[in-house]
């Protein structure tokens, strides 16, 4: 076989700037490479000295995208110095507004980037031409997503109604009431969604995987849990530093985790889709059923899958809360303010997102760790990238490098996140 | 006409923080003191998707943004026949997933564009983080701000 290299030299349909490079010799594939040169963003260098109050607003500043998970990291990780204990209404609005981020930031990656490499487009525009229905359908579903950040955070981007305690302000039960109809209508779609989802077709690929997620014993994890694997870890967030490790490779601005005793492993929809099947709710978990999607579903293409429940689940799990709210007396809990380390960890859309601190008494933020889901993905998809371009090496150029494109977008990477990613480069000696 | 249809709207796109690409802000915060409640700005705090689900609802949108041309920073380009802006190739710069062409492109597709569109951009050279709004371009906005009054007021 000719020896080859498939380059991409700026990955599309992914957040943020990199290239893939993988490079086949002899027949083999000998060097991938997910190049990362978003430039690096130092956010963990400009916390220092700042007030916790300021950082879940400025760590929302990381991602257009997933600006929640990092406001609900950064609370949790700074509550967890001060010993402040949220519940009632106030926890429930912190779900909710992730509802509302995991439905913006799944329909997009589902139907905007995604959906067009299974179906052969370009792009959605292209998809936009024989599936307008389905486009406009997934725009209004996004902006149902947007319409309860907008609700709960104060505005859909970088939302800026989130403090450590709770909230600045929560809403009316009236206001909420008013999404409801919107919900009915977006977990029906998302039902007639899954179901074409399903009928996708999907490469031929598994690898023996190692899926991390939140698991929490009463409900499908968002803010709370403990970390545990597929292969047995089960570690409380306060321990994630003892179990894995951040390390710095040539060729990308962002670091590479690992689990230290072990390698590469995969956080997000799949990841909590495997490990947490069973607290999804009765409809969700009805409809996964009915198109035969169980765990351990070990084919990184079915991500989508998982995310188009994960919609669905979101959409019902909104709805319970909004129809169960009632009004907090206060918007956010009182604590006084300590000295210590923090620890937080929830499931960002992409996956799990870990947040450290370290706090002086008057609260200025001494240190600051944040390891972003996609830099947690980062080595597993350079390893699906070797085996699977190993496989599928006898496909035309052009087919393949597709195809790998594809496959990184199984993880839909953000590298404006991790850099804190794509193009695709094949070379055949 | 349809009952609820307003006259026009005024859209700036950019980043502030990027250099030359805060221009469709600059401009569209400017004319903000004339125009009020007809000016939106899209920057890294407004998803595009909000703004082509509302603007089918004006009789005229005018989007202003930077564009990385090559040539001539400082060089206004104005288009009003949307294939033309698709074909020239010129990219609106964007921070975003689908760039702003894509997105016009998108609600070409979908039937949602505004009964007229009208897109200026300005051509631009520095986009670096941090960066500074060169002085060409800043020239380039007092030269397009009347043009701007002399479409809306046609």
């Amino acid at each position: 076989m000719k020896d080859k290299l498939i380059k991409v030299d700026y990955l599309a349909r992914v957040e943020g700037e990199g290239a893939l490079y993988i490079k086949v010799k002899n027949g083999y594939v000998v060097d991938v490479k997910l190049r990362i040169f978003e430039p690096p963003r130092f956010f963990e260098a400009f916390l220092r000295g700042r007030s916790f109050m300021e950082v879940p607003d400025i760590t929302a500043r990381i991602c257009g995208i997933c600006p929640i998970a990092y406001q609900m990291s950064s609370v949790h990780a700074i509550e967890s110095i001060f010993g402040v204990k949220v519940s009632g209404p106030i926890r429930e609005l912190r779900r909710l507004i992730y509802c509302g981020e995991w439905i913006e930031s799944h329909a997009l990656h589902v139907f905007m980037l995604h959906a067009p490499d299974f179906l052969g487009y370009e792009d959605v525009i292209q998809m936009a031409k024989d599936y307008p229905d389905l486009v406009k359908k997934a725009l209004r579903l996004k902006k149902i997503g947007n319409e309860i950040v907008k609700l709960i955070g104060g505005r859909e981007v970088h939302p800026v109604n989130v403090r450590v305690g709770g909230f600045y302000k929560t809403p009316r039960k009236s206001e909420l009431k008013k999404l409801e109809d919107d919900l009915k209508w977006a977990r029906d779609f998302s039902i007639e969604a899954v179901r074409w989802i399903a009928s996708l077709e999907f490469p031929d690929f598994e690898q023996d995987y190692e899926f991390v997620a939140l698991s929490h014993p009463n409900e499908y994890p968002f803010n709370e849990g403990r970390i545990v694997s597929s292969k047995g870890l089960d570690v409380s967030v306060n321990e994630y530093d003892n179990h894995f490790v951040e390390e710095h490779v040539a060729h990308s601005n962002a670091l590479h985790s690992r689990i230290v005793q072990g390698g590469a492993y995969f956080v997000g929809p799949l990841a909590r889709f495997n490990l947490n099947f069973d607290k999804l709710s009765a409809l969700s978990k009805e409809v996964s059923l009915e198109i035969d999607f169980k765990p351990i579903c070990r084919n990184p293409f079915k991500s989508i899958i998982a995310r188009g429940i994960e919609i669905l689940y979101a959409c019902d799990e909104a709805l319970r809360i909004i129809s169960e709210y009632e009004e907090p007396d206060s918007p956010y809990v009182d604590f006084i303010v300590k000295s210590g380390i923090g620890y937080g960890c929830t499931e960002a859309p992409r996956g799990i997102l870990y947040h450290r601190y370290k706090l002086d008494e008057k609260g200025i933020v001494l240190d600051a760790k944040i390891v972003p889901p996609t830099s947690q993905n980062l080595k597993m998809m350079e390893s699906d990238l070797w085996k699977f371009a190993s496989v599928y090496l006898n496909l035309p150029d052009d087919e393949l490098t597709w195809k790998c494109e594809q496959a990184v977008r199984n993880y839909d990477p953000c590298i404006s996140c991790a850099t804190h990613f794509l193009k695709v480069h094949i070379e055949r000696e | 006409m349809k009952g609820n249809e307003r006259k026009f709207l005024i859209v700036g796109v950019g980043n502030l923080y990027r250099g030359d690409d805060s221009v469709g802000i600059l401009i569209a915060r400017y004319l903000r003191r004339c125009f009020k409640e007809s000016v939106k700005i899209v920057d890294i705090d407004i998803s595009f998707d909000e703004l082509i689900d509302i603007w089918d609802d004006f009789e005229l949108v005018i989007l202003i943004d930077a564009v990385r041309s090559g040539r001539g920073v400082g060089k206004i380009y104005r288009f009003e026949d949307i294939s033309e802006l698709l074909k020239s190739g010129l990219k609106l710069i964007s921070s975003h997933h689908v760039g702003v062409v894509e997105y016009i492109e998108l609600a070409k597709m979908l039937g949602k564009l505004p009964k007229r569109l009208i897109v200026y951009g300005i051509s631009g050279e520095n986009f670096d983080v941090g960066g500074f709004i060169s002085p060409a371009v800043k020239d380039a906005c007092r030269r397009l701000i009347p043009k701007i009054f002399a479409e809306v007021k046609a």
